[in-house]
């Protein structure tokens, strides 16, 4: 396994919501699930505690981006499951966007300082 | 296996949250630490070290409670309220009540700093403000004392008169004492009826002597009225015959008070009226005096002594009783269930067999009139100039808004600096508009406030002037016109609403304006240089020309009011005129912006008098030249 990489609580806790949104987007998930789901897509190296995923999710929940709601599956105990609303759909889209305009200005001063 | 629920509920206290909502959280918490004990048991970990995996998925509570504490700030608002947020500000965060009141009250908070910092400024708008909800509130007070408030009995809207249609509209009708006995007789099954006639006699009461308002009244009056006695009894009906046993009197609350000062033992002692004994018998609630507005009754006495009071040398001839007398004000009371329609086609029956026996003294086409603010007569004379007044104080009170609208917008634009820190800070635009409206609103309540007490000044005054107007008709019909004032909340709730309505109608353009900036220049220091010149007609200008054109409505008004008093029209033009060249200079800061020559404001504000003269002159010119001359001669 590889060794969780030492990124700071700012940098973590700054994308957590886009990071939750993100997961949420494909179809709707329980709070384990979603800290589960960011280890392990991550390959370890971002690794969320439930006392940091918890007030994210209820954040999200508070502004209506998300909307939690207690479902009981066969065979399985009942759990919050969260999902998207059309205003987190938005959001996302913009955080994605807002990200990837982000990551490619970086890239463009990263190569250029390599030059 | 732990519980995992009185695990968390255990380490995590929130007290101010609602009972529901920290179940929730306490049941989510309790699900997800279970999640990761069984996940971690599934990943082959003993019972104990997949507790503590999942003890350690949370170290430090306290934080935790902070976090929870802090996004639970933002839960959802009701769906309207976010709607509106949504509206007006797209990246507001919608907030709950609790933090609206809060982020209301820090908005207060910072507009009491924001007028403390600027006194002088705020003291002007207060007073300009004061000016305006004062002459309006006044004018209010004393139009609602003569015509919109309904008389002090129950249910005064079942009251009505009895009027006749003639050629100039509807009116009261009085009728002779054989028509009203023979309306009694022809019986109505829907109204209750009384009769009255005021007269201004000589009253012997208590330690003075002097003339007193006196209502003749049938014995029904006051069962009519529906009133209960504050003292001993109403009349009997064996009291309103002429060969009644003694004379028997009410006297009003006013008269019991002051004349008699509230003694309890007034029933059964007597005053005498034009040299008669009567009895006082009761005393009528604190509140009424009587139908007639602004003339208060102090006695009532049966109609069946009319005769002792024909006091000219003429009037001792006069028969009040006979079929040749109209004198008689005839009222009613709709009884519980009837309708006027009802009423007033059942009279037009009667109506037509009582004038039928009796010789008719009244014209025949009867109808029933609204009593419930009582008889106007007199007063009503005034109803035109107070009306023409009210308009003015609505003139007034606009001038006042635009002006304090024009010292807003100065203000704005020396806070611009300050908005675009707020804003750059990340505040909304709605935030900021919603505290600079904050800050008028507590500039118009503390103006409003003011207003109240220039108010009650200018009402008195007024009513001064109403009795100078009105009075002497009422002298001529041989009583005193009295215009009772009384400051209570129905002036609280109009001095109200005006500083509501002020504080929207003159904060919310500068609001509006002073919170669009532009936040980089704004903050470089950029100023807008205030009096430059500009092209186009700015709002300032605007502003300008429109107090300059009401104010010379207004005096256009005063001028018709008081056409005797051209002279001095003239004298405050002349003064104000010059005033206003010399001060010009002095406080053109206040002047919005605009220079005191402003070519476009002159040109603008003479072209519009220019247009206003013309449509005062051409539209009664017309008007006139429509008249066709036969039918004017006719009329003539």
């Amino acid at each position: 396994m590889i060794p969780p990489v030492a990124f700071s609580a700012e940098l973590k806790k700054g994308g957590m919501e886009m990071l939750v949104l993100s997961l949420l987007e494909a179809r709707p998930r329980h709070g384990y699930e979603l800290a589960k789901l960011i280890e392990t897509r991550s390959g370890g190296k971002l690794h969320f505690a439930l006392a940091s995923v918890y007030p994210a999710l209820l954040r999200l929940e508070n502004r209506g981006h998300i909307k939690g709601r207690w479902v009981e599956k066969p065979g399985e105990r009942s759990r919050c499951f969260y999902r998207l609303t059309a205003e987190g759909r938005k959001l996302l889209a913009d955080q994605q966007e807002t990200w990837k305009a982000y990551v490619a200005a970086v890239h463009q001063v990263m190569g250029v300082d390599r030059a | 296996m732990r519980d995992w629920a009185a695990f968390v509920r255990a380490r995590l206290s929130l007290p101010d949250h609602r009972a529901t909502h920290e179940h929730r959280v306490v049941r989510e918490l309790a699900t997800q630490l279970r999640d990761a004990y069984e996940d971690a048991r599934a990943r082959g970990m003993s019972e104990t070290d997949a507790d503590d995996f999942a003890r350690h998925q949370i170290g430090d509570w306290d934080a935790l409670e902070a976090e929870v504490r802090d996004a639970s700030r933002f839960e959802a608002s009701p769906r309207l309220d976010r709607i509106v947020d949504r509206l007006s500000t797209p990246d507001a965060r919608p907030g709950r009540w609790r933090t609206m009141i809060s982020g209301f009250v820090a908005d207060a908070l910072c507009g009491v700093r924001a007028v403390r910092a600027r006194p002088a400024f705020a003291a002007a708008v207060v007073l300009t403000l004061a000016l305006g909800i004062g002459a309006t509130t006044a004018l209010f007070g004393v139009f609602d004392a003569l015509f919109l408030r309904p008389l002090p009995v129950p249910a005064p809207d079942r009251l009505v008169e009895l009027g006749t249609v003639g050629r100039r509209g509807a009116r009261a009708a009085t009728l002779t004492y054989p028509n009203y006995r023979a309306l009694l007789a022809a019986g109505s099954t829907s109204i209750d009826w009384m009769a009255t006639e005021l007269q201004r006699l000589t009253v012997d009461a208590g330690d003075s002597v002097q003339r007193r308002n006196v209502e003749h009244v049938t014995a029904s009056y006051f069962d009519v009225l529906a009133l209960a006695p504050a003292a001993g009894r109403f009349f009997a009906a064996g009291e309103d015959t002429p060969n009644a046993p003694s004379l028997t009197c009410v006297i009003s609350h006013a008269l019991w008070r002051t004349g008699f000062s509230s003694d309890p033992a007034v029933v059964g002692r007597t005053i005498e009226i034009e040299h008669h004994r009567f009895v006082i018998v009761g005393v009528a609630p604190a509140g009424y005096s009587g139908l007639r507005r602004g003339v208060p009754a102090d006695i009532w006495v049966t109609l069946a002594n009319r005769h002792l009071f024909r006091l000219e040398p003429m009037e001792q001839r006069w028969d009040y009783f006979s079929a040749e007398m109209s004198w008689l004000g005839v009222q009613g009371r709709l009884r519980q269930g009837a309708s006027l329609e009802q009423a007033e086609a059942g009279l037009q029956v009667a109506a037509g067999q009582i004038f039928e026996t009796v010789p008719p003294a009244t014209p025949r086409r009867v109808i029933l009139l609204p009593a419930d603010r009582g008889q106007l007569g007199t007063v009503s004379s005034l109803e035109r100039p107070l009306l023409i007044l009210a308009a003015a104080g609505g003139l007034v009170l606009l001038v006042v808004c635009s002006n304090v609208a024009g010292l807003l917008l100065v203000g704005g634009n020396r806070r611009r600096r300050e908005m675009a820190i707020r804003l750059a800070l990340g505040a909304p635009r709605s935030r900021l508009v919603r505290q600079l409206l904050l800050e008028t609103l507590g500039l118009a309540l503390a103006g409003g406030a003011a207003g109240l007490v220039l108010a009650r000044g200018a009402a008195w005054i007024l009513a001064g002037w109403g009795v100078d107007v009105a009075g002497a008709r009422a002298v001529s019909q041989g009583t005193n016109l009295v215009i009772g004032l009384s400051l209570d909340g129905r002036w609280f709730g109009c001095a109200l609403l005006l500083s509501i309505g002020s504080a929207l109608a003159s904060g919310l353009v500068p609001a509006l304006t002073a919170s669009r900036v532009d936040v980089v220049r704004a903050i470089k220091g950029a100023e807008v240089r205030r009096g430059r010149r500009r092209r186009g007609f700015s709002l300032n200008r605007l502003l300008v020309v429109a107090q300059v054109a009401a104010s010379v409505t207004l005096v256009a008004v005063a001028g018709l009011l008081l056409r005797s008093a051209g002279g001095l029209v003239g004298t405050g033009l002349l003064l104000g005129g010059a005033g206003a060249l010399g001060a010009g200079r002095a406080v053109s800061s206040w002047l919005f912006g605009v220079r005191p020559f402003d070519p476009v404001t002159l040109a603008a504000v003479a072209t519009l008098l220019l247009a206003a003269g013309f449509a005062a002159s051409w539209l009664p010119a017309r008007r006139a030249a429509r008249v066709d001359p036969l039918v004017a001669l006719r009329n003539e």
